[in-house]
């Protein structure tokens, strides 16, 4: 009796195209097209006017936009100043603060 | 001008990510006079660090260094001056690969032409399609054909199925060889082998397409 011929698939037998990703590959796949990969809580215990401010921006913003985006425009804006060396506080090594921003991006 | 970063990537293990990264890099090193930094990214096995530190202080220099979860924002800083990063990969798909991934300006997937080496391939090369789906296609992403038996029907079935996966196939392939084996422990490549050796013939002709590749 001949061997038979070889036969190669691309699909695997076990595993269905809509079945849904394992979580180590849905993480890795968020993470290739998205610049963050995971994220964590930051604490900071801020005056009160900070908290009205960012929950009236939020309730007057056309999408009801929750605070944790605005938190993360304001420290965008923030990043951005930094990098520009206009911070408000003093940087001694603005160059490689500049090259570690960047490589957030 | 920045250093060109190829990463060597591929989510099972044994498809010869490590030995065709080495010997790429000696190739680029030894052939065509670049200078080459190896980066090892499975530090917990580390073989491209042992290669790296098993070879003489006579031989052409590749240095090597474990990197991690800082890669993206650190191998900037430490590859300037060189001409080539090559990056040894992890044999799974975690955000480290991703960041490799990014960084990368061209990933080499090799797979063995076997069924199963074919299947575990899948989602390594939808991982690079996701990325270039978002960047208007970089990083380019190849597949590598890698420890084939020299013309067997296995060896035509599996490249013409690989196409399947709708991403180049290197026409250059290597094939099972000592030669890649015997060398290891002295942190030798295939271009410490006399000329006219099949695997150094082999890993030249895939170095040559890459660069090309590459431009």
């Amino acid at each position: 009796m001949s061997k038979p011929a070889p036969k190669i698939t691309l699909d695997r037998p076990t595993r269905q195209v809509s079945a849904p990703e394992e979580a180590h590959l849905e993480k890795a796949r968020r993470a290739v097209v998205t610049e963050s990969t995971e994220e964590k809580q930051l604490k900071a215990i801020v005056p009160v006017k900070y908290h009205r401010g960012t929950n009236d921006i939020k309730s007057m913003s056309a999408d009801n936009v929750p605070v944790k985006y605005l938190i993360i425009e304001a420290l965008d804006d923030l990043f951005k100043k930094y990098e520009q060396g206009k911070g408000h506080y003093n940087v001694e090594d603005q160059a490689e603060l500049k090259r570690r921003l960047e490589s957030l991006k | 001008m920045a250093a060109r970063i190829w990463t060597f990537q591929n989510q099972k293990g044994g498809t010869t990510k490590t030995t065709s990264a080495t010997n790429i890099a000696a190739c680029l090193a030894t052939v065509h006079k670049k200078n080459v930094l190896l980066v090892d990214l499975d530090g917990t096995q580390g073989s491209a660090t042992d290669w790296a530190s098993a070879r003489s202080d006579d031989a052409v220099p590749v240095p090597c260094v474990i990197m991690r979860e800082t890669i993206k924002r650190d191998l900037p800083r430490i590859s300037s001056g060189y001409d080539y990063v090559i990056i040894d990969g992890i044999p799974k798909i975690t955000p480290l690969t991703s960041d490799a991934v990014k960084i990368s300006d061209l990933v080499i997937i090799p797979v063995q032409p076997s069924q199963y080496d074919i299947w575990a391939t899948r989602d390594m090369v939808q991982l690079v399609k996701d990325r270039q789906e978002v960047t208007d296609g970089l990083p380019k992403a190849v597949l590598l054909v890698a420890r084939a038996i020299r013309n067997t029907i296995i060896e035509r079935t599996a490249t013409e199925a690989l196409h399947g996966y709708e991403l180049p196939v290197l026409n250059a392939k290597t094939y099972q060889s000592v030669s890649y084996t015997n060398g290891i422990a002295e942190g030798l490549s295939v271009f410490d082998l006399p000329a006219g050796d099949g695997a150094r013939d082999d890993i030249e002709a895939v170095t040559l397409e890459l660069l090309e590749m590459d431009k």
